[in-house]
């Protein structure tokens, strides 16, 4: 018994409070037994949710609670130094010194392996005490939360918050802690102060997320990444082409339901304590260009690169210090990763002829530099998931799909006719000339582009009506296909052990091209999907799902928070019996755990 | 809504989940054709862990085979431990969890003999005296890539001499690390077995269990293979039945064979060891399989038949399968399987027919090729949630004994693979390793994995050889 209790209490770290687990849903029932007594002495509310917000951090990751706490103790002290400054250069240098810090914190826990690793080719000596080091859950994200308020101070859009209880329950409020969203000071301070409320409806709301997060996380995540996408990432040379690129799109489909199951669990669970956290997927699948589709994927994230890194870089207005700083050092990690100077040569040659093109053209200075601005974001957006080479190529390909889309965009029919078929001629050209599983991929996909967007053009310049639900689908299925062959760098380099994270992740990734590009075998298909037919029918159940309109959305989970609660008891029993059929193996943690 | 009316609201819930789980928890209700597992209150538990890492559970097994090569090499100094390391392999082979059971009992190794007499021989073969072992291994997805045989055979090259992957097919329905193949046409591939490929109107498979039609008068199809982590090779040996006439060329040099409904070989012989070999074939025929290796020394096939219970062997003619092997002088042959049949072994009455099934496939493999020995590697551990908590699949272990059983009384050789691996709840162990040793499904090595259930295998074999080569000498001496 003894044993148990203090099984309860310790860190283990092979069994953290996940949301998919019996312990959690009896860690929130003592919660809210408590929470239901004081809820309304807010301060001894705030720091109640603050000490059990802890408590839950060391259920999850141990000792680095001490890493949170210092992050809270930090980031409240330079809050009020910030605010009580008398002029503009001690704010800057307060705010400097909390970014310094919070940073630091990050780099030394994320990329530790990183600067071990350029410190070994550099020097030739092993920096072995690296090896010791573990990344603490969540970091990211509460390091986010705590940069993004100090900003708020500086910029003076929030007061500091006068109560470290109240500060430290902000920051490590247990549902959003360990996998964001990221909330903002402006978002959620507020609420600190509020008493509790929640109607009966919002109530339906909580319970219909929660238990949409679940079946997201245990369906559609967890039974199909065990079942299917974890082998073929794990040895995708032993999978044909067909099989590489169903588990790629199955890939698509369980990064979303993993991440947005998660938030919308975190979501719920938040509102049942009264406190609203803000959405951060609007079914990002449904995006019809790759700008739309980070306005819907992640959008704490999006909207706080954009805030604290875009617009600060000089955003759509110009270039700044910050903007050349960035490319730099981008070109010096790029070649760091790669072990190859060219690399470096190139990013710094595409830097100069964009000075240049900015020196001559005048009126092209405001396109580039919003464009530069936009790629260093996506770049250090892609860096923030982790010091590996894909996910540089992950962060640039995003990057280059949004210039891509704003040049496309304002061009007409028929110069985006020309444009995609001399695209697509000259891939065709290399994959015959240098014959490369990537070519083949670029000639098929550029190929099928060209034939649609001929066919658009050829329609509406017949005068034909316009079919709206056509193109628009066209333009889904184009930004889906874009975005899914980009996952394909972000899975590669996911779930790896730091040290060897970069040559696997590369590995992982060409064998994939090389098998989705160059190694088919028709005639196995209908073999392959009878083989795999639960997998296929869940990720076509899934995607329909996701496309579902959001008026239906809204429908069916007003009609679900409205039923009477012995109804929703008996669903929810009902659903939850219903998600256990699902679990084959042990729960996995959450894709985004890890960042 | 006040909170505690949600308090209530969620006591509810889990007080209803936790009195169904009471009351019902591990059983399954039946719902038309749907039956409804019920978790049991251990879901809200921690399921019973081995606390031990893997590296111990190996090392359970592993602990008494590095001894073995230093203690053969001193009796031949001191024979007054004759008797001591006597004991010592008497005390491996009746109780290590990775020895291997023979059908006499498990001190009884005779049946292994011609095996390491054969591959001792190899040490003294030249290029003027070339000689060939072959070992051939099948499987389910557990090898699938070489994973397994591709470890044997870098040893066993290592320590014989050879190169060459051994047989490849013409259609690699599968990838292998090791090997790559490109095909310029889309050929359907024929397997008896498994789930990728389609079942032909005829048994004649041959000892691949599958085999190509080709059917092109006009431009060759031509087939490249590339050698990744295999040693170079310097022989080609192609295998085709059912020819209408077929024409093969390769480095300039083309060969043909006339219509002949039987198995027939073409040879080549390259100038220099090679790991890239290019084939152009034309005509009508069956192609069974392409042999490659070096001029001397051991090869080791291996066949991966995703999903397979290798049940299929009966499904092959004997005429072709016999011909292939022997003629490749085949002295082992290895069959993984076990681990596709676990889940539909839900009673005693399927165990007992899956393991009349295995003791017909044993009893044709031996008709096929008499002077091979037969290795049954039983299925790994597999952990699947039962009532809420992961552990061994309750069926794994009868499934096991019979398999164990049947082998044995066929006459055939059985290498425990769960018990080797730390049997009960170990695969959650390796996948636990990390790295990795086995996948989240709990079911498949990681090649990592992979590589330690070889390296286990060979440490076995490695250690009945050296006892051969002491009771050999022993008996030369004496």
């Amino acid at each position: 018994m003894w044993e148990r209790i203090t099984d309860i209490l310790y860190f283990n770290e092979a069994h953290p409070l996940l949301f998919t687990q019996g312990e959690f849903w009896l860690f929130l029932l003592v919660v809210m037994c408590i929470f239901s007594l004081i809820h309304s002495r807010i301060a001894m509310r705030n720091a109640f949710l603050f000490g059990m917000s802890i408590f839950f951090y060391y259920k999850t990751s141990g000792i680095f609670t001490l890493a949170l706490l210092s992050a809270i103790v930090v980031s409240y002290f330079i809050g009020i130094a910030i605010e009580k400054a008398n002029n503009k250069g001690w704010q800057k240098l307060w705010l400097t010194l909390g970014i310094v810090y919070s940073l630091s914190l990050l780099c030394y826990f994320k990329y530790a392996y990183f600067f071990a690793d350029v410190f070994t080719q550099l020097s030739g000596n092993t920096f072995s005490i690296v090896e010791q080091i573990l990344l603490p859950v969540g970091i990211s994200f509460y390091t986010f939360q705590c940069i993004s308020y100090l900003m708020d101070i500086y910029r003076g859009r929030i007061h500091y918050v006068s109560s470290i209880l109240d500060f430290g329950f902000y920051v490590s409020f247990f549902p959003q802690l360990v996998a964001g969203p990221i909330v903002r000071a402006s978002d959620f301070v507020y609420q600190l102060h509020q008493p509790f409320a929640l109607s009966r409806r919002w109530f339906g709301i909580a319970v219909f997320w929660i238990l949409n997060g679940l079946t997201k996380k245990i369906i559609l995540s967890d039974y199909i990444a065990v079942n299917f996408i974890d082998r073929v990432f794990a040895n995708p040379t032993l999978y044909d082409g067909f099989e590489n690129l169903l588990a790629l799109f199955g890939y698509s489909l369980q990064v979303y339901a993993d991440f947005s199951g998660y938030t919308d669990i975190a979501i719920g669970v938040a509102l049942m304590m009264g406190f609203y956290l803000p959405k951060n997927f609007n079914a990002p699948y449904k995006a019809i260009n790759a700008p739309q589709f980070w306005k819907r994927w992640h959008i704490s994230l999006s909207r706080w690169l954009q805030d604290y890194l875009y617009i600060p870089m000089g955003g759509n207005r110009n270039a700044t210090f910050a903007s050349y700083a960035v490319i730099i050092v981008m070109g010096v990690i790029a070649m760091m990763l790669t072990r190859n100077v060219w690399v470096a040569i190139i990013i710094m040659l595409i830097a100069a002829i964009c000075a240049i093109c900015m020196l001559l053209k005048p009126e092209w200075k405001k396109a580039i530099t919003t464009n530069i601005n936009a790629t260093n974001t996506m770049l250090l957006g892609g860096l923030w998931h982790g010091a590996s080479w894909n996910f540089v190529i992950w962060g640039g390909l995003n990057g280059i799909g949004m210039i891509i889309y704003k040049l496309w965009h304002p061009m007409s029919r028929w110069t985006r006719v020309l444009v995609i078929s001399l695209l697509t001629a000259l891939s065709y050209y290399a994959s015959v000339a240098i014959p490369h599983a990537l070519w083949n991929i670029a000639a098929i996909w550029l190929g099928i582009t060209a034939l649609g967007t001929a066919i658009s053009s050829i329609w509406r310049s017949a005068g034909a009506k316009e079919i709206n639900w056509l193109y628009q689908a066209w333009q889904i299925t184009q930004t889906f296909v874009f975005i899914t062959f980009t996952r394909l760098f972000f899975r590669a380099g996911s779930n790896l052990n730091p040290e060897e994270a970069n040559e696997q992740a590369w590995n992982t990734a060409t064998s994939m091209i090389e098998q989705i590009g160059a190694h088919w075998q028709p005639q196995l298909i209908p073999e392959i999907l009878a083989q795999h037919i639960g997998i296929v029918y869940l990720i076509i159940m899934g995607m329909i799902i996701h496309w579902i309109g959001d008026r239906t959305k809204r429908r069916y989970r007003i009609i679900f928070a409205s039923m009477p609660l012995w109804l929703m008891a008996i669903a929810t029993i009902f659903i939850v019996m219903t998600l256990y059929q699902f679990v084959t193996t042990d729960m996995q943690k959450f894709i985004y755990f890890q960042f | 809504m006040r909170p505690n009316r949600i308090l209530l609201f969620l006591a509810g819930i889990l007080f209803s989940l936790g009195v169904i789980c009471f009351l019902w928890g591990g059983q399954t209700v039946s719902m038309g054709i749907v039956e409804l597992r019920i978790p049991s209150l251990s879901l809200f538990e921690h399921s019973e862990e081995k606390n031990i890492s893997a590296e111990e559970l190996l090392n359970e097994s592993a602990k008494d085979m590095d001894l073995s090569a230093s203690l053969t090499d001193s009796v031949n100094v001191d024979k007054a431990n004759l008797s001591d390391t006597l004991d010592f392999y008497f005390s491996f082979m009746r109780e290590n969890n990775a020895r291997l059971h023979f059908p006499g009992g498990d001190t009884c190794t005779a049946i292994l003999n011609p095996l390491f007499e054969s591959l001792e021989n190899l040490k003294t073969a030249s290029n003027n005296y070339p000689q060939r072992v072959h070992i051939i291994h099948y499987g389910d997805s557990q090898i699938e890539g070489d994973r397994i045989s591709g470890y044997l055979r870098a040893l066993l090259q290592k320590e014989y001499g050879g190169g060459g992957p051994g047989l490849l097919p013409l259609v690699q329905n599968v990838g292998a690390l090791s090997v790559s193949q490109s095909l310029s046409d889309t050929l359907t591939s024929f397997t008896a077995g498994g789930m990728l490929g389609q079942r032909a109107s005829h048994k004649g498979y041959g000892a691949m269990a599958q085999f190509a039609h080709i059917n092109t008068t006009s431009d060759p199809i031509s087939l490249v293979i590339n050698a990744h982590r295999v040693d170079g090779f310097k022989h080609v040996k192609l295998f085709a039945s059912n020819i209408d006439i077929l024409s093969a060329r390769m480095n300039g040099n083309e060969q043909c064979l006339p219509k002949n409904d039987n198995i027939q070989t073409l040879s080549w012989r390259l100038k220099r060891t090679t790991k890239r070999v290019q084939m152009d074939l034309s005509g009508t025929s069956d192609i069974l399989g392409i042999y490659i290796d070096a001029d001397t020394g051991v090869t080791v096939t291996n066949i991966p038949m995703r999903g397979s219970d290798g049940t299929f062997f009966t499904r092959i003619q004997r005429a072709e399968m016999s011909y292939m092997l022997n003629e490749l002088n085949t002295r082992l042959i290895i069959l993984e399987f076990g681990g596709n049949a676990l889940p539909l072994m839900k009673d005693s009455t399927r165990i007992e027919k899956y393991g009349k099934g295995l003791a017909r496939q044993i009893k044709h493999l031996q008709a096929a090729c008499k002077d091979a020995v037969i290795l049954v590697v039983g299925p790994a551990d597999t952990d699947i949630k039962v009532n809420g908590e992961l552990q061994t699949n309750p069926h794994l272990e009868p499934l096991i004994e019979e398999m164990q059983r049947v082998t044995l009384e066929s006459g055939a050789i059985y290498w425990d693979m769960y018990r080797a691996m730390g049997g009960k709840n170990s695969m959650k162990v390796w996948a636990d390793h990390q790295p990795a040793w086995a996948a989240a499904d709990y079911i498949h090595f990681t090649r990592r994995g992979a590589d330690q259930i070889a390296d286990l295998l060979w440490r076995s074999l490695m250690i009945y050889r050296d006892y051969w080569n002491l009771t050999s000498n022993v008996g030369e001496n004496n």
